[in-house]
């Protein structure tokens, strides 16, 4: 507490160390938290009302944005909800190591530099609006599952690459990670919380959160959350359960796919690349090729993968996985896991030239993503959960650790994980330069891509997990030759 | 494409500790390669299976000072982790060298280990009253003994008495002074 009255008393004046006393009061009252998170807390508002002032704004009007009463009773209040992870969460605990974990990422890159302090504000009142996310990864004795934790939740500066595996074994440690470089904000997620869906969604408004409290007024459309309102309960549910019956169960098992060559690096992720695309040329294109832009981008990476891959052998075949929304299908809001996957094989040897593969691609990705077919890998995802059940963590853990380190992702050469356009109200977007999205790396596979657009720029994200440069220059030059102009971004 | 047409946009990544980077994996291999080693030796030489001990020696440190959960890395659950192995290791030291002090001397450790774990977990019950599973394990563990040789399975001493007595009155405690906690815990831990 000695450092927030020093720092007080040289941020103010003595008439203004009055007024931030008596606010200051007010916020611990909010507050029941440890005596490390509630000095951290108390540092985060000083911070945030010094920022105000150097910006030319009155005491007053500082603290009137950062009214206590937006706190409400979340750092307050024992929390006891708690939730089992959805259906597709449990395998994420149970295959997890120090080096490999299912993280991925979401970033807004907005048109100034990040403000720390307000960013940080910001998070504070964002997370209890998504207090399903505000919990952290404990052991029962059969599952695993989200326990509701009272802390703090920080940013932090950037200093890793995207996707670095999160510590979440301590007692309360979050299994989400945000982190600001420059003008960019990103959230990072372990899997077990959400999806891609959920991802954005808590971006965007934690983006709302940090315009507004730069003093900027925007509605609450678009799929962006009003921090000040309750949560619903159907955020929360495991929508796995609301899934129509299939009479058929399958999905799961497949036959190993052709790696692309180079070995795998020390450390992951090696490198992350952006490749910056319009949305228009790729639409141009696509139409001109009568395909989508998810299934042209498919072409592409399909040929680049052919040129990356090593010696084939006559069964092994290019495979890439497609995530699929469920929330398509159904009427879903929940913010977890909702999501099923198929996969676009072809032989290396069809693979000739991108207008020959197309239609080919075309028919497998409408099939592959025919409800039906995605209803009957849901189903068994909900029978193995249920035939599992009863077998206790213990023994469950190294068997579902073997499996998945053996065959994991070698069912797949490499994944599309494409989230689409995202939206903004209409008053955010003169703040919001653009948004990516990443995979973390992945075990076997070398390269992972991610996609995802807003307004006319499309970022692909390639995700390498190898030092050889083979693909992403294949994709690159691929990209080149149709015209397509791709600007690179990247880590060096 | 070649670097000059990537444009950074990462922070530099600082050189890590290559020791810190891979500090398990590296452990790892020297704890297999001493146990290992010990096998070896031990099969070449014949006489009596040392290498047992030495390895389950290594097996103890290994729990104690190096293994962290991925989940739930707390002090009640290390506690907890380092008696069973303590008492498995002692387990097989008897085994070993048949002395035959390993049913009185294990259920020593047991309960002491019990006590000071539900020591903390009351005491500091606001703080620990997330992380009762390793604890509630225990308590199962120490009543199953205690009922096992209640039967006839093995002979009964007062050590295993105090095991069972100490069992059951962490059990009849905890229920007692916070009923809707270790419900709430219960539900959540065994939940299916």
């Amino acid at each position: 507490m000695d450092v927030i009255v020093r720092r007080i008393e040289s941020y103010f004046t003595p008439e203004e160390k009055v007024s931030v006393d008596a606010f200051l009061e007010e916020v611990r009252t909010r507050l029941s938290l440890s005596r490390k998170h509630t000095t951290l807390m108390l540092e985060d508002h000083v911070e945030a009302l010094r920022f105000y002032c150097r910006q030319g704004l009155r005491l007053e009007e500082g603290m009137s944005r950062l009214d206590p009463a937006q706190l409400s009773d979340f750092y307050q209040a024992e929390r006891t909800d708690w939730y089992p992870l959805d259906h597709a969460a449990k395998i994420y605990p149970l295959s997890m190591s120090l080096k490999r974990m299912m993280v991925f990422r979401i970033s807004g890159y907005l048109k100034d530099p990040v403000v720390p302090e307000i960013l940080q504000m910001a998070l504070t009142y964002t997370i209890k609006r998504f207090p399903y996310f505000a919990t952290t990864l404990k052991s029962g004795f059969f599952w695993h599952y989200l326990d509701s934790t009272m802390r703090r939740y920080g940013v932090k500066p950037e200093t890793k690459l995207p996707c670095a595996v999160m510590r979440v074994n301590a007692g309360a440690s979050p299994a989400l990670r945000v982190v600001y470089y420059h003008n960019r904000v990103s959230v990072e997620f372990f899997h077990i919380l959400t999806d891609g869906t959920g991802a954005s969604i808590f971006l965007r408004t934690l983006l709302r959160e940090y315009l507004r409290l730069l003093g900027h007024h925007i509605p609450a459309t678009d799929g962006v959350f009003d921090a000040a309102e309750p949560s619903e309960p159907q955020e929360w549910r495991d929508d796995f359960t609301i899934a129509d019956r299939s009479r058929k169960a399958k999905g799961f098992m497949d036959k190993r796919a052709l790696q692309l060559r180079g070995a795998i690096a020390f450390e992951q992720p090696s490198r992350v690349l952006h490749f910056n695309l319009s949305v228009e040329a790729l639409r141009k294109k696509a139409k001109e090729k009568g395909i989508t832009i998810t299934g042209l981008l498919m072409g592409y990476l399909m040929l680049a993968c052919k040129e990356a891959a090593g010696p084939a052998g006559k069964k092994q075949k290019i495979q890439i996985q497609m995530p699929v929304n469920m929330r398509k299908f159904y009427p879903s809001t929940t913010l977890r896991n909702f999501s099923m996957y198929c996969s676009i094989r072809m032989h290396p040897d069809s693979i000739t030239t991108l207008d020959s593969i197309l239609p080919e691609i075309c028919r497998q990705m409408r099939e592959g993503s025919r409800k039906e077919n995605l209803d009957q890998t849901m189903h068994l995802s909900r029978r193995l959960v249920k035939l599992l059940r009863f077998v206790p963590l213990i023994i469950k853990r190294p068997i579902a650790y073997l499996i998945y380190g053996s065959l994991g992702d070698a069912v797949f050469t490499t994944t599309l994980s494409n989230i689409g356009s995202i939206p903004l109200p209409r008053e955010m977007s003169p703040f919001v330069e653009k948004f990516d999205f990443v995979l973390g790396a992945p075990i076997t596979n070398r390269a992972c891509c991610a996609a995802c657009s807003y307004g006319d720029r499309l970022v692909l994200t390639v995700t390498k997990n190898t030092a050889n440069p083979c693909f992403e220059n294949a994709l690159y030059r691929l990209l080149t030759e149709a015209e397509l102009k791709p600007y690179v971004e990247g880590s060096e | 494409m070649n670097n000059t047409q990537i444009h950074p946009i990462y922070p530099k990544r600082k050189p890590g500790s290559f020791f810190k980077r891979n500090r398990q994996d590296l452990l790892r291999s020297a704890f297999l390669t001493a146990a290992y080693t010990c096998l070896i030796v031990n099969l070449l030489t014949g006489g009596m299976p040392w290498s047992l001990i030495a390895i389950g020696g290594l097996c103890v440190v290994w729990v104690a000072f190096v293994y962290r959960p991925m989940v739930e890395h707390t002090l009640i659950k290390k506690l907890s982790d380092v008696s069973i192995a303590v008492c498995l290791y002692l387990f097989l030291l008897d085994a070993i060298l048949q002395q035959g002090w390993s049913n009185f001397v294990v259920p020593i450790v047991f309960f002491s280990d019990l006590l000071l774990i539900g020591f903390i977990y009351l005491v500091f019950f606001k703080k620990q009253k997330r992380n009762f599973m390793p604890l509630f394990e225990l308590i199962l563990g120490g009543l199953v003994s205690i009922l096992l040789s209640l039967i006839g399975m093995y002979g009964t001493n007062w050590p295993q008495i105090v095991v069972g007595s100490v069992s059951l009155g962490l059990l009849i405690l905890s229920a007692l002074l916070f009923p809707k906690d270790v419900l709430r815990e219960l539900q959540k831990k065994m939940h299916m």
